[in-house]
């Protein structure tokens, strides 16, 4: 446009497809060894054919003005069309708008501190498309009496299934201090998501079984995310680099729309998605205090009544009990070099603020009475205990905060001399011994904070659910990289 | 074109929508015209045909409820019940210790032990192949009751047959009804709230009601029977004896109805045999109940209760015996049988009436005859004649509730693998339907 404005327009289109094909066969029983083949098992022969299709057809124009090489301006819109959309829902456009300033470029900025300063700013919308085929109603294909073809249900569908629409509005900025020795990278996000697409359980009483996929209301989420680099020492030969990263996160329901008349809708057990507080979180009824009776039985039973007292235990709500996604993240790496061959790595993860129910517990002391809280039931809380005699009503004996920290990996690296590698005809060579989950400094009840088993009734990808699941193994590993 | 396209209105009102927004949005913009008239090459016959996706592997319900479909969606509800049947037969057998448990992992002790709660996922929401009851008899009365109100709105010019495919679809729906109210303490259907055993009874009454008036209308003699027995079955779980006694007398004595099963497809093997039978196929995840493996009428092996020792222990200690009522895979299970019709006749009349079938029954199997006895010493004696007659058919378990026979073993014995047996004598309504079910709780 001119020398100190420039304009950039661009329009675009896509269509996308993704289709994926799953066969496989079955069959057991060899008849004699030395048989590879499925064709050649002699039992419980089968085969499976699986496809997933979908199709999204979309189109942008974009227009990019930049002044000086200082302050950036964008704007887009882009519309999108689905083949999973419900037969009720229709093309959908998604907006945006972004600016940046590159403040350490202007003639006013005397801090030398700070060599470069950008900060930045975003207002957007998004979406997100439901899975292929999950918005209409199916049957599926199956052997009827006497073998004959017929169908089943299989997936309730909602026509009115639509793409789930995110604004955002990110703040921040990207700082070079101390001549890039430090860089800090800070954003502040706010989304609120609308029609949420969130999957619910199925009443089998509808003929249905399974999940649901549904726009349910309306979804907060906020927080920051920063991310800090260091190089406190450098010489020719060493170097001491610290990286800390922190994302925090808090999410919440604010509404369900139509889906319900309740406020809530169940995730599976004992995890709702319910207003007010963050997406599958744990809700159950709980038990604030009891008295043993001359059996060990917990007796007199009062309930948390949802609003800081008591109440009886027959009728007592579901009260919160903790959310599944953590609400702060982050972690800690330094490496040090020396000799500009020698590499040490440490790494930290750690997560907070999330809970986590402990499958193995339930079974072993809620079904199986295999527990010392079984036999001894008076050496703990009546009302911990009261919890496990009802087996499975209340969930407070089975859920535990399960913040940790991890020392995710401790490694040294060795770059090994050219003249050896060359030996054998390669350029350079490095070998490496590292250990991994090598540490977790935990208050979890269970084997790990992080393993979970997700399954349908379970709450699926909402679930943190411990049971018959290895706890992440600390392993050594030993790699030698050659480059020819 | 596919008779089953997906979503063709939707995939019209697409086109039309999209084509409507291309155009406004090049009027507005000129430098999106370049990029159209590309697409447009590109794309082969517009929005609607390119968002056309099809599942090969599943079929869309929007057309498939035709007239021209009517036996393929009553096939499929009684495939959808058999399936459930199986699963029914076996699950609430062991609840009534015809079977016992005979696995390591726990998930299925609590049925041992009859302490089941309404988390369980098992019996709440497994599919059939994998012994869930609940999802599987909801999704079979939801199939029979669809196809029943589609069949009722077309006509007979559009359905040959419509006749005798309404009364299977009704008398299947029956079934479905029954089972659940027998097997549960309480019913949900079709989202409603917390239903009774006995008032599901009577909306099974009224499917086997209109099963047998337009059975007996199509001349459809074996639908007819079918109903009759389940009719009779619920009328007798209701404790109306006589209306009971009319269904049950005008049933033939041979009668008998299955459903029918194939070691072909998991979903359609004998549920039982499959759980514990003779044979590489069989399973040993069961083993027969004590009081089942050696049963005898004054020292006579009675050969309807067929078990064999395996002479092996499983590894969870249990001793495996083998029932031998169903030798393969392939096996129907009975659903309604002149027996059983004879033996309602026997429960509600007792006294001579009762001998006598009791001893057609002792003489079909070659035991010794019932010599009869007081009132009491004749119902003891129909009740163990269904006891044995029955045997794995799925009657026991509802037995014991509506007869309120005792438990054994009792309430609060220790349970060979932990913890100590219950009193359940019917499951509770599973946790997924009361957590979804807007009309529950």
């Amino acid at each position: 446009v001119s020398q100190e404005l420039e304009s950039s327009t661009s329009v675009g289109g896509q269509f996308y497809r993704r289709y994926s094909e799953l066969v496989s066969a079955y069959g057991e029983v060899w008849p004699t060894p030395g048989l590879t083949s499925i064709s050649a098992t002699t039992q419980n022969r089968s085969a499976s054919q699986t496809s997933v299709e979908n199709t999204t057809v979309g189109m942008y124009v974009q227009e990019q003005l930049s002044w000086q090489n200082r302050l950036f301006l964008t704007g887009a819109v882009r519309g999108d069309d689905n083949s999973a959309f419900g037969v009720d829902y229709d093309f959908v456009t998604y907006p945006k708008v972004s600016a940046a300033w590159v403040v350490t470029e202007e003639p006013f900025w005397n801090y030398d501190f700070a060599n470069t300063l950008k900060l930045r700013g975003a207002y957007g919308e998004s979406g997100q498309q439901p899975d292929a085929f999950v918005a209409i109603r199916t049957f599926s294909p199956v052997a009827g009496p006497n073998n004959v073809g017929t169908v089943t249900p299989d997936n309730l569908g909602n026509p009115d299934l639509g793409p789930e629409r995110g604004t955002e509005i990110e703040l921040g900025f990207d700082a070079g201090l101390f001549e890039d020795k430090v860089g800090v990278e800070f954003t502040y996000y706010y989304q609120k998501t609308k029609d949420a697409i969130l999957l619910r359980e199925i009443a089998p009483s509808t003929g249905f079984s399974g999940s649901q996929w549904v726009n349910a209301g309306e979804i907060k989420n906020s927080g920051i995310e920063l991310l800090v680099r260091g190089t406190p020492w450098e010489t020719s030969r060493h170097s001491l680099e610290l990286t800390f990263n922190l994302a925090t996160n808090d999410n919440e329901v604010l509404g369900l729309g139509d889906v319900t008349d309740e406020d809530f809708i169940s995730a599976g057990t004992y995890l709702r998605h319910q207003i007010g507080y963050p997406v599958g979180s744990w809700f159950s009824p709980r038990v604030v205090s009891a008295e043993f009776d001359a059996n060990g039985t917990a007796i007199n039973l009062r309930c948390d009544d949802g609003h800081g007292g008591s109440t009886d235990c027959s009728g007592a709500p579901n009260v919160y009990m903790g959310r599944t996604v953590p609400s702060t993240e982050g972690g800690f790496a330094s490496t040090l070099t020396l000799f500009n061959n020698i590499r040490l790595f440490a790494q930290l993860d750690f997560k907070t603020g999330f809970t986590k129910l402990d499958g193995n517990y339930r079974v072993r002391c809620y079904f199986f009475a295999e527990c010392r809280e079984n036999w001894y039931p008076t050496e703990f809380d009546p009302a911990k205990i009261a919890e496990i005699q009802a087996a499975g009503t209340y969930a407070g004996a089975i859920l535990d905060d399960a913040d940790f920290l991890k020392l995710r990996e401790v490694s040294v690296s060795y770059g090994v001399p050219s003249e050896w590698v060359s030996r054998v005809g390669a350029r350079s060579g490095n070998i490496t011994v590292a250990a991994r989950n090598l540490y977790t400094w935990t208050k979890f009840m269970g084997l790990e904070p992080e393993s979970t088993f997700n399954g349908g009734s379970r709450g699926g990808s909402f679930s943190l659910w411990e049971q018959n699941v290895l706890p992440q193994l600390a392993q050594l590993v030993v790699t030698f990289n050659v480059s020819f | 074109m596919s008779a089953y396209r997906v979503n063709d209105k939707k995939n019209r009102e697409r086109t039309r929508n999209t084509v409507s927004y291309l155009l406004r949005a090049l009027r507005r913009t000129p430098a999106l015209g370049t990029l159209l008239v590309a697409g447009t090459l590109m794309l082969p016959s517009g929005c609607g045909d390119v968002l056309d996706v099809q599942p090969p592997d599943l079929i869309p319900a929007e057309g498939l409820a035709a007239p021209e479909n009517a036996e393929l969606l009553l096939n499929g509800a009684i495939g959808d019940f058999e399936c459930a049947f199986g699963a029914y037969v076996a699950l609430t057998g062991v609840m009534a210790h015809e079977m016992i448990d005979a696995t390591q992992p726990a998930a299925r002790w609590p049925y041992d032990r009859r302490n089941v709660i309404p988390n369980d996922a098992l019996y709440g929401t497994s599919d059939c192949t994998g012994m869930g009851i609940y999802t599987p008899l909801s999704t079979a009365r939801w199939s029979a009751d669809y196809i029943l109100e589609n069949l009722q709105g077309w006509t007979d010019a559009e359905v040959p047959n419509r006749q005798e495919l309404i009364a299977t679809a009704a008398a299947f729906s029956g079934y479905a009804h029954l089972l659940l109210a027998e097997a549960f303490c309480t019913v949900a259907i079709d989202l409603s709230g917390e239903l009774s055993s006995s008032t599901v009874t009577e909306m099974a009454i009224a499917r086997f009601d209109t099963a047998i008036q337009t059975a007996q209308a199509a001349g459809a003699t074996d639908i007819l029977n079918l109903a009759r027995v389940g009719r009779a079955r619920a009328y007798l779980g209701l404790g109306q004896d006589s209306n009971a006694l009319a269904d049950a007398q005008a049933v033939p004595a041979d009668f008998e109805y299955v459903a029918t099963a194939s070691g072909d497809f998991s979903r359609r093997a004998n549920r039982v045999y499959a759980q514990n039978g003779l044979g590489s196929s069989a399973g040993t995840a069961l083993s027969v109940g004590e009081a089942y493996r050696d049963m005898t009428y004054n020292g006579q092996p009675d050969s309807r209760v067929p078990v064999s020792d395996f002479i092996r222990v499983n590894t969870d200690g249990t001793d495996l015996y083998l029932q031998l009522k169903y030798m393969s895979l392939d096996d129907p299970l009975p659903i309604a049988t002149g027996d059983e019709a004879r033996l309602i006749v026997a429960e509600v009349q007792g006294g001579q009436t009762a001998v006598d079938i009791i001893n057609d029954l002792h003489d079909a199997v070659g035991l010794d005859p019932f010599p009869g006895g007081s009132a009491s010493e004749i119902a003891n004696q129909v009740i163990e004649e269904r006891n044995r007659e029955l045997w794995l058919e799925g009657h026991r378990f509802f037995d014991i509730r509506r007869l309120s026979l005792p438990l054994v073993p009792a309430p609060g014995t220790p349970y060979r693998k932990g913890g100590t047996y219950g009193d359940n004598v019917c499951f509770p309504l599973p946790d997924v339907e009361v957590r979804n079910n807007p009309n529950v709780g």
